[in-house]
């Protein structure tokens, strides 16, 4: 017998609420526009699945699985869209005043980008291992998901982000670029 | 040029154009994942912002909101034994527990921690249903009264799919030494080729 829809109502309430909670400490860009989007997403992929007649041994890792995929769905949409709203204010922020003096937009996004390339080649030069965990720490993941996703144990990860970490402001250094601590 | 290790830290990040699909992305968190898949997805994982962000909030709200799958699974069949009971607030590791009691007291049986295992007419289940393990069971081993081949799935806390056994007609199997399980709630259950739940959720305990 299908989960009613009141049933599913019910449940899913509980647990909208647990994702407001947890975008609402997370680093997305929009977290309220994130949360109505994965909200959208997880639910309606949820529901056609629960409410289908002919299928009914969903297993909890099965339901898990297009949980976790739905999620992924929709924080890339809304990334996606957040990049192209960006763009937009740049480019629109350099038309309304292109020699305003000090350093537009479109410079400031050209210092970055050519800084993320140096930070890139640095990285190069570590070895295979420590520059997986370094660069997957510089894309804000902490110690225990870079462990969780690797396989490694959380004593190796640790080692291998703060030594990864050291060689990278080594090999910068080696390429002009000097770090302050903060 | 100078720049602050915060600066380092929130580089604006970059996003390709071309991602793995948000199935396959999530095979990361499988511990049964192919080490190439593995590698090839975390290739893409250190250089896409966007996929970071999306695999880090789903571990996130693995942690906090793991009821939902579990409760999804489970309400169903509760409602058609007791309607409307299904809704109380039960967590994932009450709700499978509870399962695992109710086996318990529908088993003839005694309980024997000594021997690490429930005996009753023709029943042998090991580890002892709830057992506090010092560290990963060897063996798992149930009543061998099933017509068709099953399989093992070896579960977390979380329910997050840990083992998967071949289909046997035995009535134990040896858990891989390199599944390291760590301190923890464990559930396991038998499913035939259907993946129909024909024994358990049983469950056990590393300290």
């Amino acid at each position: 017998m299908p989960i009613t829809e009141q049933q599913f109502q019910d449940l899913w309430r509980k647990y909208a609420a647990q994702v407001r909670a947890v975008l609402a400490r997370s680093r997305l860009p929009d977290p309220a526009g994130s949360a109505e989007d994965i909200e959208q997403e997880v639910k309606t992929r949820l529901w056609l699945l629960l409410s289908g007649e002919t299928k009914l041994d969903h297993t909890a890792s099965y339901l898990r699985k297009v949980t976790n995929s739905a999620i992924i769905d929709a924080v890339r949409k809304s990334h996606a869209r957040e990049n192209s709203r960006r763009e937009h204010d740049v480019e629109l922020e350099h038309l309304q005043s292109p020699g305003s003096g000090g350093i537009s937009p479109v410079e400031q996004q050209a210092e970055h980008d050519q800084l993320k390339t140096l930070v890139d080649l640095a990285a190069q030069q570590l070895p295979p291992d420590k520059r997986r965990a370094t660069e997957l720490r510089l894309q804000g993941l902490t110690v225990a998901e870079i462990a969780r996703l690797t396989g490694w144990g959380s004593a190796k990860t640790r080692n291998l982000v703060y030594r990864g970490l050291a060689e990278l402001r080594i090999e910068l250094t080696h390429r002009g670029i000097d770090l302050e601590n903060n | 040029m100078k720049i602050t290790d915060a600066q380092l830290f929130n580089l604006p990040g970059q996003t390709p154009d071309i991602h793995p699909d948000a199935e396959q992305l999530a095979l990361l968190l499988e511990p049964a994942i192919d080490p190439v898949e593995r590698e090839r997805l975390l290739d893409h994982l250190a250089n896409c912002a966007s996929c970071a962000a999306a695999m880090q909030l789903v571990m996130e709200l693995e942690n906090e909101t793991s009821t939902l799958s579990e409760a999804l699974t489970i309400a169903p069949q509760a409602t058609d034994r007791q309607r409307n009971r299904w809704l109380f607030p039960l967590a994932t590791a009450a709700s499978l527990f509870a399962c695992a009691l109710l086996i318990t007291s529908l088993l003839p049986g005694r309980h024997d921690q000594n021997l690490q295992t429930v005996r009753g007419s023709s029943v042998q289940l090991q580890p002892a249903l709830g057992q506090v393990l010092t560290r990963q069971p060897e063996t798992l081993a149930w009543q061998s009264t099933f017509e068709v081949p099953v399989y093992v799935l070896l579960m977390d806390g979380t329910a997050r799919e840990l083992w998967q056994s071949e289909p046997s007609e035995l009535s134990s199997l040896s858990v891989p030494a390199n599944l390291d399980l760590q301190p923890g709630t464990y559930f396991w259950q038998l499913q035939d080729s259907r993946h129909t739940v024909v024994a358990g959720p049983y469950w056990f305990k590393i300290e």
